[in-house]
């Protein structure tokens, strides 16, 4: 079984949120609505000595995906590398699964009237090549693979940084496999985020 | 989904997938949730075009997609060493750029009364007529001087261009708002002073910051912040040396994402970053940390500085020695082996023993007049320079803790590695060439100078396609212009370096179209994306425009410039449609026309156009600025496009098509390009001429002496004796007039005007900065960038916010001293206000976003440049576009400028900002920005085929 997802390093996110134009030229995604979206976590601390990190927000590849478990239709499911898809042919636009997912990493789309996420830029994966906000990501902070290969970049990403080091959204059950990357030498990693 | 909405979106997709199914392989694609994959396609029909992006300075790899002649996926080039591939906001827009709706297509003449916004399309050849036979009655009946060029940052394949014209024709003036305002302050100055150039990061300077055989222990990012304003090249490069170790010291007002990752960030008040410089000057001789063999040996601190000087320019040795004429001029230092005065020499392997300077001390020097006088070394002059600028002192004005001071001025001295990276900010206000002088000085004392990890280094430069103007780089054989023409460039006697782009002064510009004096400008061509959002106290320009005859306004789309003052509009091409060779590195890229669309021309070529019809109506100038006998090593004009890309390809021996076919490629292999000989490059021998073995001197650093010294000692020269000069002779092949000021040699801190004269009712002190989205002027119109960031972010403290009131996310309100009439523009000889009724305009003050952040002090706010081009459209009033969330409307172009460059304010400002509502028919909801959704059209050749 594979787990396929993102892992940022937010030591090296410089906040250019070119990860967001990236993910819309590529998909297309319509005005109003976001895949990716990159979140400023601070400033915070004692001015001046202050610490920030920016935090990319996606779908965040759930274990457990409450997205999917609501979808009535079977038009929010995981394919067989578990990565969560939408079927916008089966998508009756009901939104229960927006309503479910913990970070609201869900778009609507008005001008087909179906929920949209990201895709993990399947139709390029497919044929060898990275998601688009992998590519063209400035601070080569954003790695992509199977988290279950420990030679996939994902994971040696992880590895490399070690264990105090990542971290993920916040688990109300869903088991979000998207990583995280912070040294506590830049900043301390905020679970709860305004 | 019912058909009657199919849109152009869905329709793409739903054929796409049917395409696609057989082509991908997982089974992914039998659902229908991916969009079309341009390899999902027959591979022989999306065409790869390697080339450059121009959507700021970086000029970053990109290879365009291009499918049945329409662009339709940009991504970034591996094949830039600098970017590696990556790929930022401003390039990623280049699509919603080249097909936006409202393209200038054609070229158009103004309907009715200016500001009106109503447009007539004309031909190219009634255009190019109409200014042409402007520019010919103007100079019958008031000679050459009242041409007016400028330029601007966006869509500027060519920077040169304007002065490259108004060389030809003969005389005139050229400005554009950034020059004294931004980069020409460090990139004239610094070379001088370090003898080896500026350390700009965000000009694609530093290139040992991208060698990977080197490790740089700190890295000092000076009022620069590589990861706004070059996600993708320079703020890639810094995320790696950080993950490498290197320790960063970012010095900025604002809390940047460099600041937020740096190990010591100093929110230095805007304005002040001299006083701080003086500060580390004085901790460095304080604590000896200064590196005493090089200061010794390769700088000029130890050259005895002339008492009797006003300016303190340095000692000359004809003073003292009687066998030294204007012939054999140098400089005189202590010798504390000999005991003696002596006159400074170069130094060879067969000298250099006997070369034992005083850095510091005061000596009686024996005149050759049988007088003696006391003479301080010139370390001596700055350590005394510094004196007042304590740890504490410097804590206090520049709002900075002492003790981050003191930690990062130690990181940035003891280390084996590293040094300064001077950004724009300083450029910004009136100390610009201050602290030119002060980062270049201090990496001096430092030794950072050409050696391994200090952004102050000589690596070549590739080859570019650069088209200098006459007397840029060689005179050309036919007098274009006359001593005379070049002196009465307005200001250029006052502000000598503005020479080094062949630029004029702005304030004195204005002054002259407003007053007449010293003459009257009278026929404007301006190519550039918004004069109204980039010049200070842009609101005083409004009285200027019906001072002049003829406007004509050249760019990509229309701005608030145009509907303002421009008579005439011509079509710009968007940097997917032009020309240009590219060096980065070792690597040699090339921008070439991916398409052409409607009647675009590159504006480089527009410039040719008009000159063939100058020529054909009797301009001797501008026939002779297509003879190549005439001009020499100058390039010519061309007489077609063609002609100009196989002048891009001749600057690599190459011709248009081999070009094509070649590039991107390395000029050299990266590994010989890193094995840098450093050091070597100083203390090598100096080459002899033509292959002849060189001198038995060192290379040295032959550029910072003054004009008049012929003994060149061959030292880089913190002290900075050639600046003072400059201001008293100028730099061109002639003797200028002395400046009224002095240029000092060292720099000196002077608080900024607004804080002395209005800090009381406007308490905060304002700056401004890059972001990833925008360069300069442009963007502001582009869906996806507008979505990010619709309106400007207005930075305020929590304690600010809690005393006004405001809350994160509210709209405000920002008001300054120009906005409210107590600092109008005036006449610069007499005083008297000219600018009071277009000031008056931007009465109400200018509206952004509050941001409230830890990240900017309490007396402190930030702001970016900002222009709102949605009030261009129909029916709304295209004046708003430039009075709305305009910052410039703020900024100040009264008052002090320095001697050097006459810079005037854009940073250090003082405003007072208040909670507000949003401004009527500001676009800031996402859909808002649907009507600039791209429209592809078709490759038409441009206007030039």
């Amino acid at each position: 079984m594979s787990h396929y997802a993102i892992v940022v390093d937010l030591d090296r996110c410089i906040g250019c949120h070119g990860c967001e134009i990236a993910c819309k030229n590529e998909n297309e995604v319509e005005l109003g609505s976001f895949w990716n979206k990159v979140v400023q976590v601070g400033p915070f601390g004692d001015y001046p000595h202050l610490q920030q990190y920016f935090l990319p927000v996606m779908c965040q590849q759930c274990a457990d995906s409450p997205c999917t478990h609501v979808c009535p239709t079977g038009a929010s499911y995981r394919d067989e590398n578990n990565v969560v898809l939408v079927d916008k042919e089966k998508c009756i636009g009901c939104k229960y699964c927006m309503m479910a997912c913990p970070y609201g990493v869900r778009s609507w789309s008005p001008s087909e009237n179906v929920v949209e996420k990201c895709t993990l830029c399947g139709q390029l994966t497919s044929v060898g090549e990275q998601p688009k906000c992998v590519a063209a990501c400035c601070g080569s902070a954003r790695f992509y693979g199977d988290l279950d290969d420990p030679a996939s970049d994902a994971s040696k990403a992880l590895a490399a940084a070690g264990a105090n080091a990542v971290h993920r959204l916040k688990d109300v059950g869903n088991a979000p496999q998207t990583a995280y990357i912070l040294s506590s030498k830049y900043a301390a990693w905020k679970e709860e985020i305004d | 989904m019912s058909s009657t909405n199919l849109t152009r979106r869905s329709f793409v997709k739903a054929s796409a997938l049917a395409a696609g199914a057989a082509a991908l392989s997982s089974g992914v694609a039998t659902v229908s949730n991916l969009v079309a994959s341009d390899k999902a396609y027959a591979a022989d029909e999306v065409k790869l075009v390697h080339t450059s992006c121009r959507a700021c300075i970086s000029n970053c790899g990109v290879i365009a997609h291009v499918q049945n002649g329409r662009v339709v996926k940009l991504e970034g080039d591996p094949a830039d060493p600098m970017s590696e591939g990556r790929v930022c906001p401003k390039g990623l827009s280049g699509i919603q750029a080249l097909y936006h709706p409202n393209r200038n297509k054609y070229p158009m003449k103004r309907v009715g009364d200016r500001g009106g916004n109503q447009w007539e399309r004309i031909t190219w050849e009634e255009a190019i007529d109409t200014i042409a036979d402007a520019l010919m009655d103007m100079k019958e009946k008031t000679g050459l001087e009242g041409l007016l060029l400028s330029t601007g940052g966006g869509g500027n394949p060519q920077f040169f261009s304007p002065p490259r014209f108004r060389n030809f024709w003969g005389a005139g003036n050229v400005f554009e708002p950034g020059c004294a305002q931004c980069y020409l302050p460090r990139s004239y100055t610094m070379p001088l002073i370090n003898g080896v150039g500026d350390t700009s990061i965000a000009d694609s300077n530093c290139a040992e910051l991208y060698n990977p055989n080197v490790s740089i222990d700190t890295y000092v990012m000076w009022g620069t912040g590589p990861a706004q304003h070059a996600p993708s090249s320079a703020g890639r490069a810094v995320v790696e040396l950080r993950a490498a170790g290197t320790q960063t010291v970012v010095i900025d007002p604002r809390f940047t994402p460099d600041a937020a990752r740096a190990d010591v960030w100093l929110p230095v008040r805007p304005g002040t970053d001299v006083a701080m410089m003086l500060g580390w000057m004085r901790y460095l001789i304080e604590n000896k940390l200064y590196d005493k063999d090089f200061c010794a040996t390769w700088t000029n601190l130890p050259f005895l500085v002339d008492p009797s000087d006003p300016a303190g320019a340095l000692l000359r040795a004809s003073k003292v020695f009687s066998d030294v004429t204007a012939e054999n001029e140098g400089y005189v230092y202590y010798d504390e082996a000999s005991g003696k005065v002596a006159k400074a020499f170069a130094l060879a392997p067969d000298n250099e023993t006997s070369y034992h300077p005083a850095l510091f001390g005061t000596f009686d020097v024996t005149l050759a007049d049988g007088s003696t006088v006391k003479a301080k070394t010139a370390f001596t002059a700055y350590q005394e320079q510094a004196e007042e600028y304590t740890l504490e002192h410097v804590a206090e004005i520049c709002r900075v803790n002492a003790d981050d001071l003191e930690k990062a001025i130690r990181l940035y001295a003891e280390c084996e590695s590293g040094g300064i990276s001077l950004g724009v900010a300083t450029d910004q206000y009136p100390q610009s060439a201050q602290a030119a002088i002060g980062a270049a000085a201090l990496d001096c004392m430092m030794g950072y100078i050409d050696k391994p990890g200090s952004p102050a280094n000589s690596f070549p430069h590739s080859a570019e396609s650069t088209v200098f103007p006459d007397g840029f780089m060689g005179t050309a054989p036919y007098q274009f212009q006359t001593p005379e023409n070049i002196t009465n460039r307005l200001g250029y006697v006052e502000h000598k370096g503005l020479g080094g782009w062949m630029h004029s002064h702005i304030p004195t510009i204005l002054n002259a179209i407003l007053t007449g004096e010293p003459y009257q400008p009278h026929i404007w061509i301006e190519r550039s994306g918004n004069k109204m959002a980039m010049l200070g106290n842009s609101a005083s320009w409004v009285d200027a425009f019906p001072k002049l005859d003829l406007i004509v306004h050249m760019y990509m789309y229309p701005t608030s410039f145009s509907t303002e003052a421009a008579d005439i509009l011509l079509p710009t091409a968007e940097w997917l449609e032009t020309a240009f060779l590219q060096g980065r590195l070792y690597a040699v890229l090339l921008r070439q026309p991916v398409t052409n669309l409607f009647e675009c021309i590159d504006e480089t070529f527009i410039w040719s156009v008009l000159a063939k019809a100058l020529a054909e109506r009797g301009h001797v100038g501008m026939q002779k600025a297509f003879d190549p006998e005439a001009c020499g090593s100058t390039p010519t004009y061309w007489n077609t496009l063609e002609e100009y890309y196989e002048f891009v390809a001749s600057n690599v021996g190459m011709t248009w098509d081999e070009l094509v076919a070649k590039a991107p490629y390395n000029d050299v292999e990266p590994e010989e390009y890193w094995n840098a000989p450093y050091e070597q490059a100083y203390k090598g021998l100096a080459q002899g001429r033509d292959g002849e073995p060189g001198d038995s001197a060192y290379a040295g650093f032959s550029g910072c002496a003054a004009g008049d010294i012929k003994d060149n000692p061959k030292k880089c020269g913190p002290y900075g004796d050639v600046m003072t000069y400059i201001g008293r002779h100028g730099a061109e092949k002639f003797d200028m007039p002395a400046a009224s000021t002095e240029y000092l040699p060292m720099p000196y801190y002077r608080e900024p005007e607004d804080i002395q004269e209005y800090g009381d009712d406007y308490p905060l002190v304002l700056t401004e900065g890059r972001i990833p989205y925008f360069h300069h002027g442009t963007l502001r119109n582009n869906p996806y960038i507008r979505e990010i960031y619709p309106a400007p972010e207005v930075w305020i403290s929590p304690e600010y916010a809690a005393e006004h009131g405001i809350s994160n996310g509210d709209w405000v309100n920002v008001k300054s001293p120009r906005t409210d009439g107590l600092d109008v523009f005036s006449n610069l000889d007499t005083g008297e206000e000219l600018t009071a009724e277009g000031q008056r305009i931007v009465a109400d003050g200018v509206y952004g976003v509050a941001h409230v952040t830890e990240g900017i002090a309490k007396d402190c706010a930030y702001m970016e440049r900002f222009w709102n081009p949605e009030f261009l459209e129909e029916g709304q009033d295209p004046r708003k576009s430039w009075t709305t969330c305009n910052m410039n409307v703020l900024t100040k172009n009264t008052g002090y400028y320095n001697p050097e460059f006459g810079t005037y304010t854009l940073r250090g400002i003082n405003v007072k900002i208040e909670k507000a509502a949003r401004p009527d028919g500001v676009w800031y909801e996402p859909t808002d920005f649907a009507p600039w959704l791209p429209q592809p059209s078709e490759n038409t050749g441009g206007g030039a085929a």
